[in-house]
């Protein structure tokens, strides 16, 4: 079985010969006992990167023939890169990292664990702690519970960029996704066996510097894309809202209605102006929702949202065979 | 076969080229449009192994007062599919051309150069991350028989032989029509027929267009100077899924394909690594290649010949 690696590298030129030091270890130790998977290739991405990253990958490039790298022509930003680098995998499985040591390559076991015991297509790693500290753990972490409630995806909440995918649907993921395309979202029209597990992790960068790849522009773009991949839910939302607003109106109009006829008093002021304006204003929103799902679905169907998807998991017997009784942990 | 004259003013080779058919098209048409050569066709029977080598000593009578002569094999029919009588054929007809050859060094100072079209295919099927140290492992008749064909050559000591393997490539000839999976997906697109796949839709392959590849070899053949190398590898470096080759046609179509699923008896994932082919050879990316193979179609009338009807 055959595992590639996919860095997105943007300023990680102090970074680069640690990880991929990290990684040939990890090679070497599976080659030695024998593991029934192996590092087949590291495709590291350049995503027009700002220091001397490009040196460093040459050099890396050069030395080692299981090292790819892939170079964009400007930057695309961490998504697409990722992305370009998936589809130049042969992977049977396909980890993605961050070049910024963030996430420790021993724990790709740790995946490949859970992915064998649970049948799982897609693996998180999940922080088990603290990654930025301070305010920004509480940032992120109500971010991801905001973009949870409006996508109404459980497993937004366990998004991480330190993930194993199994090759074939990372590949079939990344080949439809545009660039508008949340690429996480997009795994979900392919496979609904999402599994995360917890692992220490630091974000050495942002401890250094105080400083973080994501800013809050940045993030604004991020939950945009989420929202707007996640088939629009929000619209949903804005249909029962109009629907709410017409039978609002209908019980305002009926009560207004038997105050008139059958009741002693009048009804005053502009009310069957509000009544209108209210029922009117309401059958507009749910029109227009219903107008905007079928756009949804029509942009979705462009975009290449599969009618159905093959996969092939006989092979996770032999990988749960190999990890049964053996005792695999990250290391910090 | 083909025999492919240059300008007598230029000191380029006389190429005696055998098999025109996807990948002999494109290095003929290299040579006639780049490097003004003219061609002269002489029957060459494929499946008649007696007429073979009269054929031959007339094609070399005629090519003989040349100095200078190169011979590129790039015949072979069934693909994947050959069966072994038909691989036995080709084989006999191999050798007929490879003792030609060899009759054509004796004397000479130089070693006469052979171009000789392999496959990667044939040879690496079922393999992935494919490097240049990767061994040889054919898994059918097809791959079998070029590893019997590069043994052979290279058994010639008095040829230089240059083997190409090219992995899945893709392209039009304007007098067959379609070829290969994806001519037939644009095809079969613009008909709005279903078109059968007899591999996963997740099956990895590398696809190169034809005319990168015959560009390549026209330059090789060309070079005077090159020496007997070892086999060259003509890969992309990028492995591309069935899906992908279909979500690209759909989108240059701007239409969705009708597929369906056949036996799959050619599911092998092949992949190569990157930087595996040799300096000098370049490919367009499948986007780009789609688009070249679609346009080819529709500007050699290809369409409006099938579909007279059509508006």
């Amino acid at each position: 079985m055959i595992i590639s690696v996919v860095i997105p590298v943007y300023s990680g030129a102090d970074h680069l010969v640690a990880l991929n030091e990290a990684l040939a270890r990890e090679r070497q130790r599976w080659q030695t006992e024998g593991a029934p998977f192996e590092l087949g290739e590291a495709i590291f991405v350049d995503d027009a990167s700002i220091d001397s990253s490009s040196e460093v990958l040459r050099d890396l490039d050069e030395k080692y023939d299981w090292i790819r790298v892939v170079t964009l022509a400007r930057n695309f930003g961490q998504h697409p890169a990722t992305i370009a680098g998936i589809l130049h995998t042969s992977g049977d499985w396909v980890v993605t990292l961050d070049e910024d040591l963030q996430h420790d390559s021993a724990a790709i076991e740790s995946l490949l664990k859970i992915a064998a015991e649970t049948n799982a297509d897609i693996v998180y790693a999940r922080p088990d702690g603290s990654v930025h500290g301070g305010y920004r753990d509480v940032a992120s972490r109500m971010y991801k519970r905001l973009m949870v409630t409006l996508t109404r995806k459980t497993e937004v909440a366990s998004f991480n960029s330190f993930r194993l995918l199994r090759g074939s649907v990372a590949r079939a993921a990344a080949s439809v996704s545009g660039h508008e395309t949340y690429y996480d979202i997009a795994l979900g029209w392919f496979t609904d066996r999402f599994e995360s597990v917890e692992l220490p992790m630091t974000d050495s960068r942002y401890a250094n510097s105080a400083q973080s790849g994501y800013s809050f522009t940045k993030l604004l773009s991020h939950a945009r894309r989420l929202v707007i991949s996640s088939q629009a839910k929000a619209l949903r939302a804005a249909a029962l809202v109009g629907l709410l607003g017409v039978l609002v109106a209908m019980v305002f109009a009926t009560r207004a209605l038997l105050i008139q006829t059958l009741g002693s008093s009048q009804v005053e002021g502009w009310t069957s102006l509000f009544v209108a304006i209210l029922f009117f204003g309401g059958i507009t929103s749910l029109i227009l929702a219903v107008i905007l799902e079928y756009l949804t679905n029509v942009v979705l169907h462009l975009q290449g949202k599969p009618t159905f998807f093959t996969i092939d998991r006989s092979e996770d017997v032999i990988l749960a065979e190999w990890f049964r009784d053996r005792d695999v942990r990250p290391t910090t | 076969m083909f025999v492919l004259r240059p300008n007598p003013a230029t000191l380029l080779p006389t190429v005696a080229l055998f098999g025109v058919g996807l990948i002999g098209s494109a290095i003929s048409q290299h040579l006639v449009r780049s490097a003004g050569y003219r061609y002269s066709r002489f029957p060459f029977d494929w499946n008649q192994p007696k007429s073979q080598s009269n054929q031959m000593e007339q094609a070399m009578l005629e090519i003989g007062s040349r100095k200078q002569v190169v011979f590129v094999w790039a015949a072979g029919s069934g693909g994947f599919t050959l069966t072994s009588s038909a691989a036995a054929a080709e084989q006999t007809a191999f050798g007929v051309v490879l003792r030609a050859a060899e009759r054509c060094a004796q004397g000479q100072s130089a070693k006469v150069p052979f171009h000789l079209l392999s496959s990667a295919g044939g040879l690496y099927e079922g393999q992935r991350l494919i490097g240049p140290n990767t061994p040889i492992r054919p898994l059918r008749e097809y791959g079998r028989l070029k590893q019997a064909q590069e043994t052979d050559l290279l058994d010639c000591s008095n040829l230089a032989a240059r083997i190409y393997r090219p992995t899945s490539v893709y392209g039009l000839i304007s007098s067959t029509g379609a070829r290969g999976l994806i001519p037939t997906l644009v095809s079969n697109g613009l008909s709005q027929t279903v078109t059968t796949l007899f591999g996963g839709r997740q099956t990895l392959r590398d696809y190169v267009p034809v005319g990168d590849v015959g560009r390549f070899i026209s330059q090789c053949i060309q070079d005077p100077t090159a020496a007997a190398i070892s086999p060259m590898i003509l890969a992309s470096g990028r492995p591309v899924t069935l899906d992908e080759v279909i979500s690209i046609v759909e989108q240059q179509l701007r239409r969705r394909l009708l597929v369906a699923v056949g036996p799959q008896t050619n599911a092998h994932n092949i992949t190569f690594r990157g930087g595996t082919s040799p300096e000098g050879f370049s490919t367009a990316d499948m986007t780009t290649g789609i688009r070249l193979v679609y346009n080819q179609w529709l500007q050699q009338g290809v369409w409006r010949q099938r579909f007279p009807h059509a508006g």
